[in-house]
């Protein structure tokens, strides 16, 4: 079971159900669903392998302990999202990683049509920029950019997902891209 | 630059991430405005290009999870979930046989105080009348609460630290972090359990 598993290819409210009933498998399914798709948003925004993985783990621990809190299996899939998106939001609050980090624009642009022209040191330190930077905004908009560019979910489906407005979502995400390219600026990552 | 191109500049700065994202619809007024600033505005375009970059650097970087590491993570999950279950009926378990204990604690009071009370007079050379049994191991159990508390909390402390500080956690326990976790606070709860045997 590699790479994303989209809604839809993937029955959250059906497994949601079947473990509700008491068949544990069950739960190892949506575990592995859901770390399928937790795992790429905490790695873009982590920066890190090992805090990704942890930050999966303790997501999948603390959704297995909430979810009596769900009472409609249909929302189950949201409301695991969010469990773990606060999760990776709890750890850009307690970690403060300050490292010099040299990528820049140029770097950015650069690695837009073609990442694999980057070399792996390079990589890293636009993976470790990027994420400095967005632990410099706040968690609102963090979460609307996380969920836009990498989960790639419309305007439409985050307004359903964190309850609030289209508008709002669209508003959000222009601040959180504007702070974003102003951040790595600010750190000296002109182009 | 005027102050009023440097206006005009900002106000199209803020709808170009709708523009990005295609909320202006083709041939709108809206769309035609951003359209014809930024044909005769290097600067927006620059500006446009940098967030075009930062976001498409977020969608191009590799974020699939290596083979086998999806199978272990949730592995390692699956695991800390179960301990951590464990540790709890546990704990319930041994709350309830607290309270079993209190309550017999209870009726030895009563019995006891019942009997000094009938048997006063025979009884009063005799040996001291017992302490009921039961309220030493209420007493051990809740001293080592109190300890088993402290020392779980300053775990938690140590751990925390070292994540704020950002230290490095060698491979060894980052594969068994959470595992260690549970096992510590089942650990307390054997030793709770034989301190109120």
């Amino acid at each position: 079971m590699e790479g994303h598993l989209r809604s839809g290819e993937f029955r959250y409210a059906e497994a949601f159900r079947r473990w509700r009933a008491g068949d544990e498998t069950a739960f190892e399914d949506l575990a592995k669903a859901i770390a399928s798709r937790i795992y790429p948003i905490a790695l873009r925004a982590l920066a890190s392998r090992e805090a990704a993985e942890e930050a999966t783990q303790e997501a999948l621990v603390r959704i297995y302990m909430r979810a009596s809190q769900v009472a409609d299996p249909e929302v189950f899939e949201s409301w695991a999202l969010k469990v773990a998106l606060s999760r990776i939001n709890d750890r850009f609050r307690g970690v403060k990683r300050f490292r010099k980090a040299q990528a820049g624009l140029t770097e950015l642009r650069a690695a837009m049509g073609s990442p694999e022209a980057l070399g792996a040191l390079e990589r890293e330190e636009l993976a470790q920029a990027l994420s400095e930077a967005l632990g410099a905004i706040d968690e609102k908009h963090r979460e609307v950019f996380l969920l836009r560019e990498v989960e790639g979910l419309s305007h439409r489906e985050i307004s359903k997902m964190l309850g609030v407005p289209e508008g709002t979502v669209w508003s959000r995400l222009s601040y959180a891209r504007k702070m974003l390219r102003e951040h790595l600026i600010e750190r000296g990552m002109t182009p | 630059v005027t102050a009023n191109e440097r206006r005009s500049c900002e106000e199209l700065r803020d709808a170009l991430s709708d523009f990005m994202d295609g909320r202006l619809e083709a041939g709108s007024p809206a769309r035609a405005a951003v359209e014809s600033h930024l044909a005769g505005c290097e600067a927006c375009r620059e500006y446009l290009e940098d967030m075009r970059a930062v976001s498409a650097a977020f969608r191009a970087h590799p974020g699939d999870m290596p083979a086998g590491r999806l199978e272990a993570v949730v592995g390692r999950a699956m695991a800390e979930i179960r301990v951590s279950r464990a540790a709890g009926a546990r704990r319930r378990r041994l709350r309830l046989g607290a309270l079993a204990a209190a309550s017999l604690a209870a009726a030895a009071v009563l019995v006891a105080a019942l009997l000094a009370f009938r048997g006063a007079p025979e009884r009063s050379g005799g040996r001291e009348p017992e302490k009921p049994a039961a309220s030493l191991p209420g007493r051990v159990s809740g001293v080592a609460d109190l300890a088993g508390e402290e020392r779980s909390r300053r775990a938690l402390a140590s751990w925390r630290e070292a994540e704020l500080c950002g230290v490095e956690r060698p491979e060894e326990s980052h594969e068994s972090a959470g595992l260690v976790r549970a096992i510590r606070m089942a650990e307390l709860d054997e030793e709770l359990l034989a301190a109120a045997r």
